[in-house]
């Protein structure tokens, strides 16, 4: 396993338990979903992984030699997750100047190589963050995450805050980028019927706690937990009709 | 754009003054006191038959230098501080707001004259004392923005990249911070200034025979009994285009970078 | 009977155009859903039936509201409307509340302004909350926005909206900023709350799928135009104008595990970026040297209408 995290425990402030007692894994070049609902958990999860946050008590073991670009993140908002003031080029050029042992040549060749993979090019590289879509920044968040070679890239709500023909590209985007590089991916988000496109294994999250894991087919095909199946009902969907509980929990 | 022309005007005059003034700002003329508007002194002469245009130009200098060392000093400690306060945040940031509080209660100007009477007047003393007390405004303004500027996601991604706190803050934080602490300089300038020449005025900062504005305002203030104001007067209206110019200049860039932060 | 109608509205900024041309009508008692994505200027078409446009902008074409022109109506006849015949519901229902006020006086401000004395305003307002499923209602009276979650909030927000019996109400993404799980409640309360008030609704949102639910006809808007309408129940079967087909194909849920979703080249275009003849045309897979320069009519076809070149029409018909 790369990634193994076990009984993962956090509290915030010594009263509100954020995670509590989550263990999962994601294999080497694998893709696990966390999905799950706001107050879940799974963004803490996910900054305790990239030593973001401090876990309180649990363990997550990475596979292998521990480098600082072993684990790196894509978060959801293409819009302040960039230097406003760096162009393109120099975003990336800065992250493998820090990481590997490149020279000028080779980290402008490599990052016009990151830029290819992405489907951004030369023409990109100048530009400053506002001159960009949304999308675009964030081909140039993740071309950012793999600039480092990462063996895990967290992506937190990634596609959450895209169009839905922008969320489409990105989406296909990262199969692409994780068939040409073998980085495994640890997928945060609330969106179930995006799970399906990117990843083969779900953990599903309710309050702080693992309701349900298993191969994505499975679990979507046939969730066992109740609120598995009450999120998997509420994803709208043709000849969805909603409807409301009668107990009225929110 | 008037007020950044009279900016550099005002500056050029300062830099260039040794060299331009039309008279020696110094030599007395007794026998020419109070000489009318003419050609040769466009601005009259004073008590000592000295030329005020030359006087002027001469105290742009020192009018000039002090506020901009208040500012450079005050802008570098107070930025530095802020940076590192908002970065590490917790205690040490709470340690260093509650003395910025502290700071900022005690009036600058206040403070300054009781450094100048203690130290003994002159140029040195009271520019380092302003200084000290113009940390507290900048510190402040540049903590706010530092602080919601770090939590912006970008930061964290450059954290999760593995950068230093060290890189981050240079590379990334203090860029990004430099046209607030733009704005914020060009606005301490103007009070700067303002506070220098009230100092000088009361005796505590420079000496005669320089010819600082707010020594000027003050050194005119018998003729003003004698029937002659124009000392004090060019002085003032020195003084005051000056900071406004400034003070103009200021507000226009912090229309154009709206705070530093989009 | 129609309710609101858009008569080749176009709305311009300091000269820059974001609606180009919006022709709909809702019925009354109609849910007519407005989809697209950000920029396509749906914000823009909802604000401009309460005149909320920003300064600067500059409206042609006509808004009716029942028999009256929108911009005709004097400060009265506009506060008048926005105050009883028309509710509105935003984003982001901690934007639309007041933080420092209870629930309660944010619920009967709105009854009290139409001489409903203290008393029955409570009451009704207690009913009202009870209506959209808040539980613990005398409790909630009491509280402020900030102790309630987003979803309750928003909940506040419907009843408040419909405690004057509007005869159209105006949804803007009222559930994009809720969970899943919460969206579908509150999509439910507001369409059985709407039903049984009879009320006409206009409901934006970014998702087809929740439209569709939510609506009887889906209208959709790319840069500054509807380019398709259609019945809600037909949306896949008779979906046929590229972009409408693009949207519903790039929905992951819609297709097989593992296959590629289908992609749209280029990102949103706003009203003033998008070419002169049919908007999408710059995207468009199948464009062709018409599409640029002639702008294509909204004509009938299937069970709606949709505005494409492309599309074979069995009469050739003059708009």
């Amino acid at each position: 396993m790369l990634l193994e995290v076990r009984d993962l425990r956090k509290v915030f402030k010594g009263r509100f338990v954020a995670v509590d007692g989550v263990s999962f894994s994601v294999p080497t070049g694998g893709s696990l979903a966390v999905v799950g609902e706001s107050g879940s958990g799974k963004t803490t999860c996910a900054r305790i992984i990239t030593g973001l946050e401090k876990a309180t008590s649990g363990t997550v073991t990475i596979e292998g030699e521990r480098r600082a670009s072993t684990v790196q993140m894509v978060f959801q908002d293409p819009y302040q997750s960039l230097d406003r003031r760096q162009t393109v080029t120099s975003c990336l050029t800065e992250v493998l100047a820090h990481h590997t042992t490149l020279d000028r040549a080779g980290r402008a060749a490599r990052s016009a190589e990151l830029l290819n993979l992405v489907g951004l090019d030369e023409r990109h590289g100048p530009a400053l963050p506002r001159a960009l879509s949304g999308g675009q920044r964030q081909r140039v968040a993740i071309a950012r995450a793999l600039a480092a070679d990462p063996k895990l890239l967290v992506l937190d709500e990634a596609v959450a805050a895209l169009d839905v023909s922008i969320q489409a590209q990105i989406l296909n985007l990262l199969v692409d980028a994780r068939a040409a590089t073998g980085v495994a991916y640890l997928f945060i988000t609330h969106d179930l019927s995006v799970v399906q496109h990117v990843c083969e294994d779900v953990v599903v999250m309710h309050r702080g706690r693992v309701v349900e894991s298993g191969t994505v087919a499975e679990v979507l095909s046939a969730p066992s937990d109740p609120y598995t199946r009450k999120l998997i009902g509420s994803v709208p969907r043709p000849g969805w009709v909603p409807t409301r509980e009668v107990n009225r929990v929110c | 754009m008037a007020a950044a022309v009279v900016c550099v005007l005002v500056v050029l005059l300062a830099l260039l003054a040794p060299w331009i003034t039309p008279h020696d700002p110094t030599a007395v003329d007794p026998l020419n006191a109070y000489a009318p508007f003419t050609g040769d002194h466009p601005l009259g002469t004073d008590d000592l038959g000295r030329d005020l245009l030359s006087r002027l130009m001469a105290g742009a200098r020192t009018s000039l230098a002090g506020p901009l060392i208040v500012v450079l000093a005050a802008g570098t400690a107070g930025t530095a501080l802020a940076v590192t306060a908002a970065w590490f945040g917790g205690w040490f940031d709470a340690a260093v707001s509650r003395l910025l509080d502290i700071l900022f209660a005690f009036p600058g100007l206040v403070l300054a004259i009781t450094v100048a009477a203690i130290f003994g007047a002159g140029f040195t003393a009271p520019v380092v004392a302003l200084s000290l007390a113009f940390v507290p405004m900048i510190a402040r303004v540049m903590r706010a923005a530092a602080l919601r500027e770090r939590n912006l996601p970008y930061i964290e991604a450059l954290r999760v990249q593995g950068f230093s706190g060290w890189h981050i803050c240079l590379r990334h934080l203090l860029p990004n911070l430099a046209p607030l602490l733009v704005v914020q300089a060009a606005i301490g300038f103007g009070y700067a200034m303002i506070d220098l020449a009230s100092i000088s005025f009361l005796g505590l900062g420079l000496q005669p025979p320089a010819s600082d504005w707010g020594l000027m305002i003050a050194n005119g203030q018998p003729s003003i009994l004698a029937g002659f104001p124009q000392q004090s007067i060019e002085a003032a209206v020195a003084v005051v285009i000056t900071v406004v110019a400034f003070t103009v200049v200021a507000e226009r860039l912090a229309e154009r970078f709206g705070g530093g932060v989009r | 009977m129609t309710m609101l109608e858009f008569d080749h509205l176009r709305v311009e900024i300091n000269g820059r155009p974001i609606l180009r041309d919006v022709t709909l009508s809702v019925a009354a008692g109609e849910a007519v859903g407005l989809v697209g994505e950000s920029g396509s200027g749906k914000s823009m078409t909802v604000k401009s039936v309460l005149r909320l446009l920003p300064p600067g902008a500059r409206a042609t074409g006509t808004v009716r509201f029942g028999d009256t022109d929108v911009h005709t109506l004097d400060g009265a006849g506009l506060r008048r409307m926005r105050s009883q015949d028309v509710a509105m519901v935003f984003q982001d229902p901690r934007a639309t509340v007041n933080p420092v006020r209870t629930i309660g006086d944010f619920l009967t401000e709105v009854l009290r302004d139409q001489g409903v004395s203290r008393s029955d305003a409570r009451t009704r307002a207690a009913g009202l909350l009870a209506d959209v499923g808040v539980d613990h209602v005398a409790r909630r009276l009491r509280q402020r926005p900030h102790e309630l979650s987003g979803g309750l909030l928003q909940r506040v927000v419907i009843a408040a909206a419909l405690a004057t019996s509007p005869k159209l109400i105006l949804a803007d993404e009222p559930t994009t900023a809720l969970d899943v799980t919460t969206q579908e409640e509150v999509v439910a309360i507001l369409n059985e709350r709407r039903r049984e008030h009879g009320s006409a609704l206009l409901f934006i949102s970014h998702d087809l799928e929740l439209a569709a639910a939510v609506c009887d006809r889906i209208a959709v808007m790319y840069a500054g135009e509807i380019v398709e309408i259609l019945p809600a129940d037909r949306l896949h079967e008779d979906a046929r104008h590229p972009y409408t087909q693009a949207l519903l194909r790039s929905r992951p849920g819609t297709v097989a595990p593992g296959e590629r979703l289908a992609t749209v080249p280029g990102s949103p275009q706003s009203a003033f970026d998008a070419p002169a003849g049919c908007v999408f045309a710059d995207r468009c897979p199948q464009a062709a040297g018409l599409c640029r320069d002639v702008r294509p009519a909204l004509l009938p076809i299937d069970s709606g209408l949709a505005a494409c070149h492309l599309l074979p029409r069995e009469t050739p018909s003059v708009a």
